[in-house]
């Protein structure tokens, strides 16, 4: 069926905002279909892999695109927009919690990981994430925004800059930080998947001229 | 402070520690040694690996109660109303070609021949009568009478909207010679043209045809305004 209705995949995000701003369902739809998904999968990670919640922030954060849409500066990025609003949506929630206050060390990760010594790569990788999520969870909420940023939603050091309002050498700082923190705390989880006995029998590791921390 | 520069990154994400070249593996040196840059190496791959292969599933009903809030949310002015009124462009077409045929039928009914003849009779002998009565058709196509030029001269279709507003053309009669016979109609207009009571005009050529001879001037258009009359009424 021909039709003169627009094309709004061709529209830029900044473009489609306006018309949600104006009550374009097809418009809302398209920027609903290249973000909501990202943003679930980054209030996920940023809340603690709690999925109900991760539902609730996306609908917030898309009232609060729809409702208050008008006070967008087209001129700027919305994808830099949006992750603002995420990012200041995790730090309210943060400090409504006091998340991080709460959290404890994984004092079973060795235990665990070495009970289930196979090779079973989905165990090692559920393992991993699992030490891997409540490890950004004790971050500091910038360091661990910065990472997921960069790692999960693959935004340039230039925009995460921009989303959360700093520098870039700030943001190329707290990345190194937070890389080599979780290394640090993950270091069992090495190339070729390290089992107890080389663990045991190498605290200095292969290649390298300095003693690694251990958990 | 260190930083997580490019250049680190890019050689974390795709070479590991043993691949450097040497100049590389001096430049991380600076920085890291290896076992750190293994561990930063394994980390960052394997946490971009899980962002990819564990994604959340998102709750479809969301977008729904979205797409609801977002008809609510904007209240356009009537001006905007009307113009934000979308119409799918089949409706469009249909309503083009239904109004192409109405025309079409229009004109065609407008176009068909409302059986209009005119008649002209003429006696190119003596006199000329030239009348132009516009009657139902009973019969058309032209057809001569012996002795005469008189004819029933169907309507050619655009003559319609050329009809005389009178039955009888003055002006054209004007033009023509003296001894054109002049008749005059205008008693009989709308009367004649709307009951088709030909008596009138039947009295008229009768009466003239019953005339002195003298004044006729001709005897061929007796028997051709006879048969005109039988014929046409």
């Amino acid at each position: 069926m021909i039709s003169f209705r627009k094309k709004y995949e061709n529209y830029t995000d900044e473009e489609l905002v306006k018309y949600v701003v104006k009550g374009s369902e097809k418009a809302f739809d398209e920027l609903y279909q290249r973000y909501a998904q990202k943003m679930h999968a980054y209030f996920y990670r940023n809340l603690g892999k709690d999925v109900n919640q991760a539902n609730d922030f996306i609908q917030e954060l898309f009232i609060k695109i729809i409702e208050k849409g008008n006070l967008f500066d087209p001129s700027k990025k919305f994808s830099t927009w949006i992750y603002a609003i995420a990012g200041n949506m995790c730090k309210n929630e943060y400090r409504r919690i006091q998340r991080h206050a709460v959290l404890g060390l994984p004092a079973d990760l060795k235990d665990r990981f070495f009970a289930n010594s196979s090779s079973d790569n989905d165990f090692d990788r559920s393992v991993f994430e699992e030490y891997l999520q409540k490890e950004l969870d004790k971050m500091e909420a910038p360091h661990r925004a910065c990472f997921l940023l960069r790692y999960q939603q693959e935004l340039s050091i230039k925009e995460i800059a921009e989303v959360l309002d700093c520098p870039e050498g700030t943001v190329k700082s707290r990345l190194f930080y937070t890389l080599k923190k979780l290394s640090k705390k993950l270091q069992y989880f090495k190339p070729d998947h390290l089992k107890k006995k080389d663990y045991e029998t190498s605290g200095k590791e292969i290649g390298r001229p300095a003693a690694s921390e251990k958990i | 402070m260190k930083r997580l520069e490019k250049r680190l990154e890019d050689l974390l994400l795709q070479k590991r520690f043993e691949e450097l070249s040497k100049m590389d593996r001096e430049w991380v040196l600076a920085r890291i040694n290896a076992s750190e840059y293994e561990a930063m190496r394994q980390t960052l791959l394997e946490s971009k690996r899980v962002f990819q292969l564990n994604q959340p599933q998102l709750d479809p009903n969301i977008k729904n109660r979205l797409r609801k809030r977002v008809a609510q949310s904007y209240q356009p002015n009537a001006t905007e109303k009307l113009f934000k009124y979308t119409i799918p462009a089949w409706k469009v077409v249909a309503a083009a070609c239904v109004i192409f045929l109405l025309f079409a039928n229009f004109k065609s009914t407008f176009t068909t021949p409302p059986e209009v003849v005119y008649v002209h009779l003429t006696d190119t002998v003596f006199d000329t009568v030239y009348k132009e009565l516009p009657v139902r058709l009973v019969d058309s196509t032209s057809e001569s009478y012996p002795d005469t030029n008189a004819q029933i001269i169907s309507s050619p279709t655009k003559r319609i909207n050329q009809s005389p507003r009178s039955l009888y053309k003055k002006s054209n009669f004007k033009k023509k010679k003296k001894d054109s016979l002049q008749v005059s109609l205008p008693e009989l207009n709308n009367s004649f043209a709307t009951t088709y009571d030909t008596a009138v005009l039947n009295n008229m050529i009768r009466n003239y045809l019953q005339s002195p001879a003298d004044k006729r001037r001709g005897s061929s258009i007796d028997k051709a305004a006879l048969g005109l009359i039988d014929r046409v009424y």
